[in-house]
């Protein structure tokens, strides 16, 4: 049994053509404990470091690149978000002008062409190797950190799949 | 309060850095010729220029010497993708890099690679490059730039403008520099992120306020804001980083990734130094042993060797306390502390002459007790080591490594637990004392030298409480002096003599030097002269300078005569 549910939600399921389309995300603690849980980080969207976020959008639209650098943030202790049982969490809230990121394929998304598009993510934090999760730099109180990391559940969830109509 | 100084120019640079670049097949080099005027998106009164990676560095201050050697990389290096990870790439650098090593040099690569690989494995044409030597102890030595993501990015002269632009970034990361809008990220809280900066350590997409952009329009009039103002330049406090931060901040193999951990370390008074010149010295960090006991004090050799065919003259101070040679230490974490002496000295500058290379007199010598300083105890964990010194901020040591063994038996973790207190570093550090403040850490230490005599640390309790109570001390609580107590201090001395193993031949020396004074002072000139004698013969087995052993060997004869 999984421990959380992710869901990605829309305020319309149609759009007009060019229309933003704001989709945000949901992570609930479906389990029957605290969960630490780890919200958008640098380059988790780009799955350059765990968690992963990584955003499915049908071959019919293109996400606009935001070209960078492989340098990633270093991990915190404060990105480390204890999840009660039955409450949800969103990973892209921001907690301070370090974090959390919003996922860009999500936030930017508009088509521009009419046509069905079918949106999904997936969230995973299965890898047990810190220097996947730590990111570039210097990791203040790292023992701590680490600890965290072992912390989190290792798992791998898919969202549900949103389908928008763009006319 | 104004200065006035006379400064000799040495050179038109503050750093000059080897640069090699390699490309793996199927990628072309940076442009050498890429004219500030070839897109139209600049700022209207830029200058027209020719740039390339050298000319960006040397308006930082910093000479970029490109090595001649210029590898070709297959592409099968990268794996059956083709996209590079950051172990492909560190091994690509091992093997190809000229003069490749593991410690801190001013030497840079940077690998025109195809494409970078995610966690997972996939290719990523959105990361245009990087500096993927951050995460494992000798850090910041390489830098890839990634070709095929930047052609499916960009075309023509806007695909050569962030070719450079990626190329000057991500060696920027090698001299320690964040990203604009992550400055003040990790460590130090008094730097502030600057987003509105005009510089290669930005992007273009988050100028000016480092909020990450949420609509297409929004990122594209970001960078379009970016490069309308971009002047292609580091921005002031980068400059400052460059130019002029403690050496180990900023040269590559030095301090981790983010680190600035000689933030607070104070600056050296430099009017204090006369020794700037290019003749060149070396400077060497050794140590009595390479593995030491759980709980063993740890003593370093400094010596600073003229190499030039002249004599030149310098500071004669080497010790830390005086502020002129710093040591530096790596511990098992990776964290770097720079070693803080638990007293510092106000010197009157005194300088000092060496002879030229290979004359006996060559070279001059600092015995430090490295174990305790004013953070404490510098090795406390077991494990790997790395101690390094910088001399006058230019002449930067070996790196001697020394392991700190686990503690072995019940009795190695009491000796921890008898040593690693306040008051016993204080004594340790001070070669003994009768304050009665530190008493209670006298007893601890006695505690080790009478119920684990065999240890190492016995052996050095030894040597400080003989070299206390051979000398006189001063209570200045009870304004008394309490005089010097030979026989009991040739107690302690003489069990710490039978283990020379334990010492720095400094240390030794210092030591035996006092068991001789003691000797001398009741009265025993012949035993004196004889073990200075026994200790001149000891040395010149050691090939230790004849200098130095024809010095003991004066004080024998003359302590003989004393009466």
């Amino acid at each position: 049994m999984s421990l959380i549910s992710l869901e990605i939600i829309s305020p319309r399921k149609e759009y007009a053509a060019g229309e933003s389309i704001g989709i945000t995300t949901r992570i609930k603690n479906i389990s029957d404990r605290p969960l630490w849980l780890v919200g958008v980080l640098d380059g988790s969207e780009m799955g350059l470091r765990y968690p992963l976020y990584i955003p499915e959008i049908s071959d019919n639209y293109r996400v606009p690149t935001l070209p960078r650098d492989g340098m990633v943030q270093a991990i915190r202790e404060k990105d480390f978000v204890l999840v009660e049982p039955g409450t949800s969490f969103d990973p892209e809230m921001k907690i301070d002008n370090f974090g959390f990121y919003r996922i860009w394929a999500f936030s930017s998304f508009k088509p521009e062409s009419p046509g069905e598009y079918k949106i999904k993510l997936k969230f995973s934090t299965d890898s047990d190797q810190p220097r996947k999760w730590l990111g570039h730099g210097m990791v203040q109180n790292q023992d701590k950190v680490l600890k965290l990391i072992g912390e989190v559940p290792k798992l791998t969830v898919e969202s549900n799949e949103l389908a928008i109509k763009v006319k | 309060m104004n200065y006035s100084f006379t400064a000799k120019k040495y050179s038109n640079f503050f750093r000059t850095v080897t640069l090699q670049i390699d490309t793996v097949e199927g990628t072309e080099l940076p442009s050498t010729k890429y004219d500030t005027y070839s897109v139209e998106l600049r700022p209207s009164d830029l200058p027209q220029k020719i740039l390339n990676i050298k000319t960006c560095y040397a308006d930082a201050g910093v000479n970029l010497k490109y090595v001649r050697k210029h590898d070709i990389i297959p592409v099968s290096w990268a794996g059956d993708n083709a996209a590079w990870n950051d172990a492909e790439l560190n091994n690509a650098m091992e093997q190809y890099m000229a003069g490749w090593a593991n410690i801190p040099q001013w030497k840079l690569y940077l690998l025109a690679a195809t494409i970078y690989e995610e966690i997972n494995g996939e290719p990523e044409k959105g990361v245009l490059g990087i500096m993927y030597d951050a995460q494992n102890n000798y850090q910041r030595q390489g830098a890839a730039v990634f070709y095929s993501a930047l052609a499916d990015y960009r075309s023509g002269t806007e695909f050569d403008r962030e070719y450079l632009y990626t190329s000057v970034h991500e060696l920027g990361h090698a001299f320690n520099l964040l990203h604009s809008f992550q400055k003040g990220y990790g460590v130090v809280s008094n730097i502030n992120p600057r987003p509105d900066s005009l510089s290669w350590m930005n992007y273009a997409f988050l100028y000016p306020t480092g909020e990450q952009p949420t609509t297409r329009e929004q990122a594209d009039e970001n960078i379009r804001e970016f490069w309308s103002n971009f002047r292609f330049g580091f921005d002031h406090d980068e400059l400052v980083h460059i130019r002029h931060h403690y050496l180990m901040e900023v040269i590559m193999g030095g301090d981790v990734f983010g680190a600035k951990g000689h933030l607070d370390a104070s600056p050296l008074d430099f009017s204090k130094l006369s020794y700037n010149g290019p003749c060149p010295v070396e400077l060497i960090v050794r140590t009595a042993k390479d593995i030491f006991d759980h709980g063993e004090p740890v003593y370093v050799e400094l010596k600073l060797r003229n190499l030039c065919d002249e004599e030149i003259s310098l500071p004669k101070y080497l010790h830390p306390s005086d502020g002129i040679a710093r040591i530096f230490i790596r511990g098992p974490t990776g964290r770097i502390n720079e070693y803080e002496p638990l007293m510092k000295r106000c010197v009157r500058f005194e300088g000092t002459t060496l002879a030229p290379r290979d004359d006996p007199k060559d070279s001059m010598y600092q015995s430090v007790f490295l174990d305790y300083g004013s953070a404490g105890f510098y090795f406390k964990e077991p494990g790997e080591y790395k101690i390094w010194a910088v001399y006058n901020e230019t002449v930067l040591s070996n790196m001697h490594k020394i392991r700190i063994s686990s503690p072995k038996s019940k009795d190695d973790e009491e000796i921890g637990m008898l040593k690693h207190g306040r008051e016993q570093g204080h004594l340790l550090y001070l070669l003994g004392s009768d304050s009665q403040y530190l008493a209670r850490g006298n007893d601890k230490l006695l505690k080790v030298s009478e119920e684990y005599p065999d240890k190492a640390l016995a052996g050095h309790v030894n040597m400080i409480e003989g070299m206390n109570l051979g000398w006189a001390f001063k209570d200045l609580v009870n304004l008394s002096v309490r005089p010097p107590k030979h026989e009991k201090a040739l107690e302690f001395l003489e069990k710490a003599e039978s283990r020379p193993e334990l010492f720095d031949n400094i240390t030794y020396h210092l030591m035996v030097d006092q068991i001789a004074e003691s000797l001398a002072a009741l009265g025993k000139n012949k035993e004196a002269s004889s073990r200075l004698s026994d200790l001149a013969d000891y040395f010149e087995k050691r090939s230790v300078r004849p200098w130095v052993v024809s010095n003991i060997e004066e004080k024998a004869k003359r302590i003989k005569k004393e009466r």
